[in-house]
């Protein structure tokens, strides 16, 4: 505890931390930021290793043979599905076809309310203000000849395909055809469930909310009737076509929470025995694995997880499994042209193995990773790995607090240079009264007033400039519903009114600095050091308790907004800084990241106007999602961004306006020019 | 500024201040608001507002125990005292909308009693330093408190108390930490005003609710020695050791007589070990804020009985020491073991170090030799924010662990001890430098550096 108790070490510290500050502080940000992006690099991190011994996978041999069977299932249901288009789910076809596998078949219905309809459905409703949507989901159970259904497996598919309108019959056909061949089999110890959801994400929270006895408002389900044991583990299938060139594995599930994993090695590991290639994100492993093309490559991947793991919507229906503490991941498989291509066989007995290396676990997932970043499919950068960096960059935010800190109460070399000439005028006005003096004078002044005008006074000033912000932020977090009641009432359609409503607070508080200004706050410079300092604790915990939770929005959030809010100072170069204020927004940093994401996965390029264009109704779909997802699944992500980012940014948004509260200054130049 | 205190002027009784009635205002809106939202039963299960000690869900178990004619003690659920538990069961039965309010009036006296802990210590210290003034350094007049505190200070420990955030959400559970906290600013006050009957009724009533409290005992012992015996206060007068005792038996009959009154009910002491055991032994490991859990659920068990009292012993052990540093304090040192008790208790929560939070202000003329101000509040905020996080994040998504959590709990609990020894470190030194005057110079002129060792 030297640091702490001893006062010559502490002096030493605080002088170096105040000296040499602004070198520390790029040094620490560029470390952590080449460091994390080295993290990508091969010889920086790990191959992935199974932890849980006692999957066992490889070791069972492969006997699906029922391969005809998923063919022909998927033929009949497309030739259903041709009949009737759109038309609802065959739930009495596809109950029949279970039963016809002597498996106990239940359906359970459901009715989502919707507290945001979409455009289309409310122009066919009127001004219908909530729509309904009604579902059907169909599941079957294996039960386990060995054991009293204590413990459950799930294989679960989409009736529709996630995000195109695509359907998903080969992905029920191939479920058809596992479980004609796992019903012969004596060796299951754990209950498997087929389950068929019917629109996406929401029958497939209705029906989680159901097995486990959850309870939310805005969604009535019918009871479960059948029942199995905990569920262990889930496999989502999505098929596009019945010859897959790969498997896209899809990982990110509700709120960046990640499967363990040991899953995703299994199903990687698996995937590899059967000759079938395995890419995250449809990105392809790099081959050869070392070198600079293989680091852009790894780079890529994990750019992209990071990405999609920040918006903490899921890309697959497992990643609701997740909030349930049920390991899941999704198997997309995808048919690209001109590749070699796999038929139902070899998909059949990736799942059969992963199926019964599942059926060996003694206990649930533990032993692995739950927090991590793959680059390739077969590389993982771990918590331990990742978070050295980030605490670098966190470090950049410490660094300037306890500077300002230091600052406040000392006549040290001061870091803010325009705001003290503010000072010094201030206080020569005041004591010469006519804001002539020479520099000598000016020096001494400035040092009586810090030492004078740290008071409680100022301390207290921080109160109602944070409240100001927390409310405008509790405002933007309600303001999309609001704005859709209103919008109700004028006629606006609903979607507009959203949009409006979540991005209208924050050009409005655009200008809270102005109305800042109008109340008489005692602003000298040591105020608006204890100010940043505030800012930038509050900031630095935000950051912290992002990346606990969602790792990837912390650590984007942190890259972007950490130096600009660092560098930000009252008064001085203030059209600059506004710019680049408003790019590390929080609308600001949707629009880069989106940009981003849209650099890295769009292969053509259409000229600037309509690749904009394009930008900005990905950025409108984001925002509307984020909101509905909101309400709809319990995403945080818009309300953290409303309540805790955005008003932290509204904080140093008004410190870089702060200047004009010095009325002295004001009246001097007036007096000039008079 | 003048040097002189001026400590016969006495308030006279005045309209409340307005300042006082926002406070009031504020505070108790911002209480019934976060009761009727639907917050509220979210707030009732978290282990940082709630141990089981102060759980309203184990109340409730106990209330409906006693319904049945069940002892609520013969289980392993209700580790409540019974006055508190026949408090609660009359109001039950007149009328449930009464709890509520029954928690409201609890906050709402608790500020009143910290505000006249306020107005009372500073009254106290002034008339102190009006006693002392002359073996003070002439320099030091910077230094010496004035009347203005008298106002202030008592306003800002009432703020402090009701507008805190903690006690807000704690209230808004209906923890009986916030009855437990009335006790305690009782024994403040009751303490500072320095009447022996009322000081050992209020001491008693303390430690028979919280149990730690039984250590205030030696420095209200000692503080009301002091006011009887004046300058010829020593350990070795025999007149102060019969204060002393005086004192102490005072505070051991009332407690007797608490418990006599607790056997009525029951006709049985069996709530003895249910209360007073359970809070000594420590058999639930559930995750706290503390810092017995995860230490005593990693130990084999056949040390178990060891370290709990090293354990305990470590809860109650500074007062030792401290009444010997701070033999000339003992207000200041009662003070000091509210907030060790708020740390190294058994069970606690936040509301416990709420309390200790807005008794701060009192020694607000210290902190300008605090050293790590900054870094503690820092380090408190850290863990408030973190704390529900990762307790989510391991509870419910499963994907963290214990030790995230723990951290926390232990960053928590370091903030709390630095933020004690730095308040003491600073006490100490402003004492020093009231003798020595504000810059004192070593032989050779040179600054003399101040340590903590």
């Amino acid at each position: 505890m030297g640091l702490l108790s001893d006062p010559k070490s502490r002096e030493r510290f605080s002088r170096i931390a105040a000296k040499y500050n602004s070198p520390l502080c790029v040094l620490a940000y560029v470390v952590g930021v080449v460091w994390f992006l080295a993290l990508a690099y091969k010889p920086f991190n790990h191959r992935t290793y199974f932890s849980e011994n006692a999957l066992l996978p490889g070791l069972v041999e492969g006997k699906f043979r029922t391969e005809n069977v998923a063919t022909r299932i998927s033929q009949a249901m497309k030739d259903i599905k041709d009949v009737n288009k759109d038309g609802p789910m065959p739930v009495a076809w596809i109950v029949n076809q279970f039963r016809g596998l002597g498996l106990d078949t239940y359906t359970q219905e459901y009715i989502q309310t919707i507290p945001v309809p979409s455009a289309r459905q409310s122009e066919e409703q009127g001004k219908e203000m909530f729509v309904q949507l009604n579902g059907t989901n169909v599941y079957a159970i294996l039960r386990a000849p060995r054991t009293a259904s204590t413990e459950a497996i799930v294989l679960s598919a989409p009736y529709k395909h996630y995000l195109n309108m695509d359907h998903n019959n080969h992905a029920f056909g191939l479920m058809i055809a596992l479980a004609s061949h796992f019903r012969k089999s004596s060796y299951w110890s754990k209950d498997i469930i087929f389950l068929l959801v019917d629109y996406d994400e929401i029958g497939m929270e209705a029906w989680l909310q159901e097995y486990h006895y959850t309870k939310s408002p805005l969604l009535k389900s019918s009871p479960l009737h059948g029942r199995s044991g905990s569920i262990q583990a889930a496999i989502n299938l999505e098929l596009h076509s019945d010859q897959v060139s790969h498997f896209n594995v899809k990982l990110e599930g509700l709120n960046g929470l990640l499967p363990n994993l040991d899953l995703v090695n299994l199903v990687v590991q698996l995937c590899g025995r059967e000759r079938i290639t395995v890419k995250l994100h449809q990105q392809r492993d790099p081959f050869p694995s070392e070198g600079w093309p293989a680091f852009q490559q790894n780079l890529k991947t994990m750019s992209l997880m990071m990405l999609h793991q920040a918006t903490g919507m899921p890309n697959g229906l497992h990643g609701l499994f997740l909030r349930y503490h049920i390991e899941a991941v999704t198997l997309e498989g995808v048919l690209e042209p001109g590749r070699s291509s796999t038929g139902f066989y070899r998909m059949g007995r990736v799942l059969e193995g992963v199926f019964r290396s599942l059926n060996n676990l003694l206990e649930r997932f533990h032993q692995s990773f739950f927090f991590y970043l793959l680059p390739a499919s077969d590389r993982y950068v771990s918590i331990g790995m990742y978070m050295p960096p980030f605490g670098l960059i966190l470090l950049v935010t410490a660094l300037k607090a306890i500077a300002l800190y230091i600052s406040i109460g000392t006549p040290d070399p001061d870091p803010w240079d325009g705001a003290e000439n503010v000072v010094i005028e201030h206080i020569q006005s005041r004591k010469t009264g006519d804001g002539q003096g020479d520099n000598t004078d000016s020096k001494r002044g400035v040092t009586k007033i810090r030492t004078q005008n740290y008071s409680d006074g100022d301390v207290w000033s921080l109160v109602p400039v944070v409240s100001c912000c927390q409310v405008a932020g509790f405002i933007a977090s309600i303001s999309p519903m609001v704005m859709t009641g209103l919008g109700h009432l004028f006629g606006t359609r609903p979607y507009q009114a959203l949009i409006t409503g979540a991005t209208g607070m924050f050009f409005a508080s655009l200008f809270m600095p102005k109305c800042i200004t109008r109340n008489r706050l005692a602003c000298t410079v040591n105020t608006l050091r204890l100010w940043k300092c505030a800012a930038l604790v509050l900031q630095a915990i935000i950051l912290a308790a992002t990346a606990a939770a969602n790792f990837s929005l912390g650590m984007l959030l942190a890259v972007t907004m950490v130096p600009v809010c660092a560098m930000v100072r009252p008064g001085k170069l203030r059209f600059l800084q506004a710019v680049l204020m408003l790019l590390v927004s929080p609308l600001g940093l949707l629009i880069i990241y989106t940009g981003l994401y849209l650099l890295l996965t769009e292969t053509e390029y259409h000229g600037v106007v309509p690749s904009a264009m394009h930008l900005c109704t990905i950025v409108y779909y984001n925002i509307l999602s984020g909101v509905i997802h909101g309400y709809v699944l319990g995403t945080w992500q818009y309300t953290l961004l409303a309540l805790a980012v955005f008003p932290n940014w509204l904080f140093f948004w008004c410190i870089v306006f702060k200047k004009r509260d010095v009325p002295v200054v004001e009246n001097k130049e007036e007096k000039k020019t008079s | 500024m003048s040097a002189e205190p001026r400590a016969e002027q006495r308030p006279q009784f005045r309209p409340v201040p307005k300042a006082l009635k926002y406070i009031f205002g504020l505070g108790l809106g911002a209480r019934a608001v976060l009761m009727s939202s639907h917050l509220a039963g979210w707030l009732q299960d978290r282990l940082e507002l709630a141990s089981p000690v102060t759980s309203w869900t184990r109340m409730t178990e106990g209330l409906s125990l006693l319904d049945h004619g069940i002892s609520p003690y013969e289980g392993d659920m209700f580790h409540e005292t019974p006055l508190v538990l026949m408090l609660f069961y009359c109001l039950s039965k007149i009328w449930g909308g009464l709890i509520p309010i029954f928690f409201l009036l609890v906050d709402l006296v608790t500020g009143c009693l910290v505000h006249e802990v306020g107005t009372n210590v500073c009254r106290h210290l002034l008339e102190k330093q009006g006693r002392h003034v002359k073996s003070y350094s002439t320099d030091s007049l910077s230094l010496l408190l004035t009347g203005k505190q008298l106002n202030s200070v008592p306003r800002l420990m009432l703020g402090a108390y009701l507008l805190n955030p903690l006690t807000i959400a704690s209230c808004a559970a209906y923890s009986t930490t916030g009855l437990h906290n009335l006790v305690i600013a009782g024994a403040l006050l009751a303490a500072v005003q320095g009447n022996r009957l009322l000081a050992t009724l209020a001491t008693a009533v303390a430690s028979y609710q919280c149990v730690y409290p039984e250590i205030f005992i030696i420095p209200v012992a000692m503080y009301i020695a002091q006011l009887e015996q004046g300058s010829r206060f020593s350990f070795r007068d025999p007149d102060s050791r019969l204060s002393l005792l005086q004192t102490a038996g005072g505070h051991f009959s009332w407690l007797g007589f608490l418990w006599a009154l607790s056997f009525l009910p029951f006709g049985s002491m069996d709530w003895l070990y249910s209360t007073r055991g359970f809070v000594m032994l420590a058999p639930d490991l559930t995750p706290n804020m503390g810092l017995f859990w995860y230490f005593f659920t990693e130990m084999f068990e056949h040390f178990r009985i060891f370290f709990l009292c090293v354990f305990q012993l470590n809860a109650v052990f500074y007062v030792i020491p401290l009444a010997v540093k701070l033999r000339d304090h003992p207000m200041f040192h009662l003070h000091l073991l509210v907030g060790l008790t708020a740390v190294f208790k058994s069970y606690p929560t936040f509301g416990d170090a709420a309390l200790f939070l807005s008794l701060l202000p009192v020694w607000g003329h210290c902190f300008k030799y605090m050293r790590n101000l900054f870094l503690v509040v820092c380090m408190w905020l850290y863990s408030i924010v973190l704390a529900p996080v990762l307790w989510h994040l391991w509870i419910y998504y499963g994907s963290a662990n214990a030790n995230f959590f723990y951290a926390v709990t232990l960053a928590y609990a370091t903030a709390q001890i630095f933020l004690l020894t730095d308040l003491l470190y600073a006490f100490l030194r402003r004492e020093f430098h009231l003798r020595h005057g504000p810059a004192p110079k070593e032989g050779q002129g040179m600054p003399i550096l101040m340590n903590l060792k």
